[in-house]
């Protein structure tokens, strides 16, 4: 598999971060080992890795046994740095939960949530995924793309962060209504 | 099914650990004993009729 990836988060000087990671994340982690070795390079260079315990729900979803579940499971958290109690955080972000129904009112709860604990984390978070139509960019920039290129298919990941700008002014516009 | 048993299921399941602080770098596997699970998980994805499935969280 070849994997391009901007500099600015493969480089041996590049800003570490902190990445969430969506399910289908994991399921490309599976799938190839050139990209299982790309998440491991990311953690070298000083990311972390978080998740949240709804995609380890998603990713186990299908288990029809305990050891098929405790399997999956446990490779989320194998490859996680952490998986983030965000359930915990939802209602102190109650304002984020409103601009979510209005920019995404039909938006996987999965994916809001990702999306709130970038937002809990006060921006300096960043979240990586395939489904970029989760994401509204009214809220969120996508500032780089990782490609990968399995010679069946090419995929384009994205690396979303808050855009603290655009957030500001989508809050004002609900506090004047 | 008695309150024991019940408790005996839960004790053979495994518990996501949450925690808003990353653990440390010396518990991470190595890349080739993550690539060993993740080709039994693979399988296990074929098995439960979910190839479909996967490709679908793929897409997501």
């Amino acid at each position: 598999m070849k994997i391009i990836a901007p500099s600015e988060l493969t480089s041996s000087n590049a800003n570490s971060r902190y990445i969430f990671l969506d399910t289908n994340v994991f399921v490309a982690a599976i799938s190839d080992k050139d990209f299982l070795v790309f998440l491991k390079r990311l953690q070298d260079l000083g990311h972390v890795l978080f998740t949240i315990p709804q995609v380890t729900y998603e990713f186990t979803r299908g288990s029809d046994t305990i050891a098929i579940y405790n399997r999956r499971a446990q490779f989320i958290a194998d490859i996680a740095d952490t998986v983030y109690p965000i359930d915990k955080h939802v209602e102190a972000c109650q304002e984020f939960t409103v601009l979510m129904q209005k920019y995404r009112p039909k938006g996987q709860y999965t994916d809001f949530l990702l999306c709130t604990a970038l937002y809990a984390l006060h921006g300096n978070a960043s979240l990586l995924t395939s489904d970029h139509s989760a994401m509204p960019l009214d809220l969120f920039d996508r500032t780089m793309i990782i490609t990968t290129d399995n010679t069946k298919e090419i995929q384009n990941l994205g690396l979303y962060e808050i855009n603290q700008e655009r957030l500001n002014v989508a809050l004002e516009k609900l506090a004047q209504k | 099914m008695s309150d024991e048993r019940i408790k005996e299921i839960r004790e053979r399941i495994y518990k996501v650990s949450t925690s808003e602080r990353p653990k440390a770098t010396a518990h991470r596997k190595s890349v080739d004993d993550l690539w060993k699970e993740a080709t039994i998980i693979r399988q296990t994805f074929s098995e439960d009729n979910s190839a479909q499935r996967t490709d679908e969280l793929q897409r997501k």
